[in-house]
């Protein structure tokens, strides 16, 4: 049984049809993409999986449970945690308070919060700036710290959404090398959504894609890129944009 | 737009006819209306009522007999009515000015127009009283008031408008005429005293209309031509949360006499502050407002020992004034409380009314402006000790003011055996009820 | 010299209650962004608590603290969960005419309850009651009550530093969103945030019960230089609370002492306009 199962997920604003039966599944410890142009639906699948919006029609099954009509901070209790596309840090606490939160997710005790926050700080390199306030810190530092605050909270699938946005083609690197590392620590499952191709299909097992709300493809990085109808709707574009940068 | 203004003139209609009904006649019979126009509703409301009570119980007695007060020479006790008028009851007629000048000006239209009042009574605030008169004067209605107490109103030279209380500038009057009395040893059971030990004032007031309208009177007039010396004048806000630092300025200025115009909150907040700082001038007075109110009394208790306030009336009276002390026991079985300030204006301005009314023999605008004019009621028939009531001038520009009009001055006597606070009359000197406490005890 | 002292530690005294009240209704905002226009009222109620504890159950107003206290907290979940909560979903001026309806609804229904009349608590272990400190005379009752916001302070500074709880309100208040995906019931945090508010804003009216009189519309007396304290020293923000309560106390008395007693608000209100001309966020706003 899969570690995630969504099916079925259907997502309106008013007029607009954003996720129409959409499905979905993760295994566990297994890196998946989601991919698709702007306005493919991608964002609102996301929103929908980590609880922040409920979908209109459809189930999710994570870990056995339905968590379909979850709030948001039962589904990151659950084991599910995210990163954004625009950093949400906590100004006015230090790095390691705001990894400390995602610790508190788990343990009660302040101290062994600290450990947890510093050991995550280790595992992602970002030791020596935990005592920082995260406003003072370059973007992919930002977004190492909230990779390190989603990390705390020990989850068993973790969500990235649109983390190489605003990097450099070398932090992109420096990025995808750590995902891969923690995946190889940790055997943790992971589902990106991605725009930067060269990121996100090397390093995933399988790859989603969305366009108009739908699902038009699923498969393996290769599948993908052969796949007529996604390079029709997206890929070939995409890919030469993608390049570019 | 249009709906809003159809409800606007929906709920006016309503509420006009409210009041219409309101104001509709008890009965049909041969009687005398006086409009009343006092603020029954709005933040007011509690001391409209309490004036209400006034009027009423007054009314009662001019239309009714009553043997106990007729023995003691009351003679509107004995009447049944106006005699002059055939036995005419007095009608009053109470219309809601709710606290606005504008509304009381058109009850005051309404009440002449539609409900053909004889004469007019009130309106309480000042600002309310003057458009009434205004109202009166147009229509060649008397305005009888016994409850405004703004210096202006009897200078404006109206023709139908008398007032029998006191103003503002008879109340400091009163307070100089207690200090200097003391100097020349008038004070009950105190022996004369130096100048010198009253002379440096320090006049505390809110800096509202009504606290400066005291200041600027104290401080401009009566001061220098009593020969006293202002050393701190102090305009502070009523709504403040602290009055530390007022406080320690008060002290610090070193005035014998501190003088107050106050609220009820700021004046406890300026007593008990005072009390804390072991503050010891000779002599604390206010002007009336919070220094009367029961809360002041009930918050301070035993430390109000020594402090004055002006008054218009003290239930204390009855002591010297067997009438004043008949009326206020008729008060008090049928509302339970002693007469009050508010109560005994409206009972004053009652009685004048129905003098005029018996004078005149007739309801003739003219003859009761004449009638009125000619007032003259013996102190004898009065629940205050004043010489009585006749209206003329105490100053240049004045008219048909009570030129026999004083106020009462107060005095917080605590008594340790029966553990209460009483207010004592110590102004006028041949009304007091107890010997001045002098000087200013001090709180420790 | 000595007046310079005297009037000084009455205004820092007097600062602290200030702060003290600032603190509830900067915590509320730091939470969830919402001004209670009621905290006057909730101050006023937590009079009530403490005044009628005093008049019924046990003549020492100090004892009412604690009831007036949990009045405050249970009042500040009332008000959350049968209002601003739904409220949430609406635009944001539906929570500005919320609090603010809820401050007539209490302001008026005490006073049908309780009455116009002023009461004062007349006897008490620091009711006008002397301390005298090297020279200096102070009020034990404003001393004590300065005391327990300082204490107060201390309190909430700890817990918001350095317990869970603290650090989960931090985070709601810092990104509300970022905090939910980290596990934190941030629904939760908002009704802690009203019940603290509340609770510290009842203990305040107990304090002040010692040297101040009780009114249904004393609220209103204590309302504006609350919103200009929390103001002044940045919404949401603990310390700027404390400083800035300090500040408008010191401002108020040597206005008073120095220039005249009925422009003493003025200047405060001229003070603030100028912090939020030149420093939008207060003096130690965190945005």
């Amino acid at each position: 049984m899969a570690l995630l199962n969504a099916q079925g997920v259907t997502k309106r604003f008013g007029g607009l049809l954003a996720n129409d039966s959409v499905d979905l599944a993760v295994e566990e410890g297994q890196i998946v993409g989601l991919i698709g142009p702007n306005g493919a639906g991608k964002t609102t699948f996301f929103n929908c999986l980590s609880g922040h919006l409920v979908p209109d029609a459809g189930t999710i099954i994570f870990n056995g449970r339905d968590i379909t009509r979850w709030p948001a901070h039962r589904v990151a209790q659950a084991g599910i945690a995210r990163t954004f596309q625009l950093v949400k840090s906590m100004g006015g606490l230090t790095v390691e308070e705001n990894v400390m939160i995602g610790a508190f997710a788990r343990v009660d005790d302040r101290e062994e919060a600290r450990r947890k926050a510093r050991q995550v700080l280790e595992l992602v390199g970002l030791l020596d700036v935990a005592d920082m306030y995260p406003g003072e810190l370059p973007l992919a530092v930002q977004k190492q710290m909230e990779l390190a605050r989603a990390l705390a909270t020990e989850p068993k699938l973790l969500m990235l959404d649109e983390v190489a946005a605003g990097l450099s083609p070398e932090e992109i690197e420096g990025f995808a090398g750590l995902l891969r590392k923690i995946h190889r620590e940790k055997g943790l499952a992971m589902l990106v959504i991605e725009h930067v191709m060269e990121f996100v299909l090397p390093l995933s097992e399988r790859v989603y894609v969305l366009a108009g709300g739908r699902k038009i493809a699923e498969g393996t990085p290769d599948e993908i890129t052969n796949h007529p109808a996604v390079i029709e709707a997206y890929l070939g574009e995409g890919y030469a944009r993608a390049h570019k940068r | 737009m249009l709906r809003v203004r159809r409800w606007i003139r929906t709920i006016a209609a309503v509420l006009g006819l409210i009041v219409f009904v309101g104001t509709l006649p008890s009965a049909a019979q041969e009687t005398v209306k006086i409009g009343v126009i006092l603020p029954l509703s709005g933040p007011l409301a509690p001391t409209g009522q309490e004036l209400r009570r006034g009027y009423e119980l007054m009314v009662d007695i001019v239309n009714n007999v009553y043997p106990e007060l007729a023995a003691l020479g009351l003679e509107v006790a004995g009447w049944n009515g106006i005699p002059s008028l055939g036995g005419a009851k007095i009608e009053p007629i109470f219309a809601d000015s709710r606290g606005e000048p504008a509304v009381g000006a058109d009850m005051a239209r309404r009440l002449i127009l539609e409900q053909g009042v004889v004469g007019l009574m009130g309106a309480y605030q000042s600002s309310v009283t003057q458009t009434v008169a205004t109202v009166a004067e147009r229509h060649g209605i008397p305005l009888v008031n016994s409850d405004s107490s703004s210096p202006t109103l009897t200078t404006l030279g109206y023709e139908w408008f008398w007032r029998v209380t006191p103003h503002d500038m008879i109340f400091d009057d009163d307070l100089f005429n207690l200090l200097d009395g003391l100097v020349e040893g008038k004070a009950p059971g105190v022996p004369a005293v130096p100048k010198d030990s009253i002379r440096r004032l320090a006049v505390v007031v809110e800096n509202t209309e009504f606290g400066s309208a005291t200041g600027n009177d104290i401080v401009n007039r009566l001061a220098p031509e009593r020969g006293y010396e202002v050393v701190e004048y102090m305009r502070y806000q009523a709504n403040s949360p602290d009055l530390t630092s007022e406080t320690a300025r008060l002290v610090n200025s070193g005035a014998d006499v501190y003088l107050f115009a106050s609220y009820v909150s700021d004046a406890i907040l300026f007593m008990r502050t005072l009390a804390l700082r072991g503050a010891k001038p000779t002599l604390i007075w206010g002007q009336n407002a919070g220094f009367t109110n029961p809360d002041f009394v009930q918050a301070l208790g035993p430390a109000l020992h020594g402090v004055l306030t002006r008054s218009l009336f003290i239930a204390k009276i009855g002591e010297v004034r067997p009438i004043a002390a008949a009326i206020n026991e008729l008060y008090r079985q049928r509302y339970g409380t002693n007469l009050s300030e508010e109560s005994a204006r409206e009972m004053l301005g009652v009685l004048a009314w129905a003098h005029a009314l018996n004078n005149a023999g007739s309801t003739n605008p003219r003859a009761l402006q004449r009638a009125l004019n000619e007032l003259d009621i013996p102190g004898d028939q009065l629940i205050t000790p004043w010489q009585g009531i006749k209206f003329g001038s105490r100053r240049p520009g004045e008219k048909n003011q009570n030129i026999y009009a004083t106020g009462m001055i107060g005095q917080y006597q605590y008594n340790p055996e029966t553990g209460g606070v009483t207010l004592e009359i110590v102004y006028p000197f041949e009304a007091a009820t107890a010997d001045m406490v002098f000087p200013f005890p001090g709180w420790d | 010299m000595d007046v310079v002292l005297d009037i000084g530690i009455s205004g820092v005294l007097m600062g602290l209650v200030y702060a003290l009240l600032a603190l509830g209704l900067t915590v509320i905002f730091g939470i969830m962004d919402t001004v209670n226009f009621a905290h006057g009222e909730f101050l006023m109620l937590g009079m009530y608590a403490g005044y009628l504890t005093y008049a019924y159950l046990y003549p020492e107003p100090l004892a009412g603290v604690p009831v007036a206290g949990l009045v405050g907290m249970l009042l500040g979940v009332l008000a959350y969960t049968l209002l601003v909560k739904r409220l949430l979903s609406g635009p944001p001026i539906a929570q500005i005419f919320g609090t603010f309806g809820l401050m007539l609804f209490l302001r008026y229904g005490a006073l049908a309850v309780f009455g116009p009349n002023l009461r004062s608590a007349t006897q008490g272990l620091v009711v006008a009651k002397r301390l005298v400190v090297g020279g200096l005379t102070l009020d034990a009752a404003k001393v004590v009550a300065a005391a327990g916001s300082a204490f107060l302070f201390g309190l909430v500074y700890l817990m918001l530093r350095r317990t869970k709880l603290g650090l989960a309100l931090q985070a709601t208040a810092a990104n509300r969103e970022a905090a939910r995906y980290m596990g934190i019931d941030t629904d939760r945090m908002n009704l802690i945030g009203w019940a603290l508010g509340g609770a510290t804003a009842g203990m305040a009216g107990a304090l002040l019960v010692n040297f101040y009189y009780v009114s249904p519309t004393v609220g209103m007396v204590f309302s504006m230089i609350t919103f200009t304290t929390v103001a002044l020293g940045g919404f949401g923000s603990v310390p700027g609370a404390l400083i800035a309560g300090i500040l408008v106390g010191l401002i108020e008395v040597f206005t008073a002492q120095v220039i005249s007693p009925q422009l003493k608000l003025a200047v405060i209100y001229t003070v603030f306009f100028l912090v939020v001309l030149f420093r939008p966020r207060g003096l130690l706003g965190a945005r």
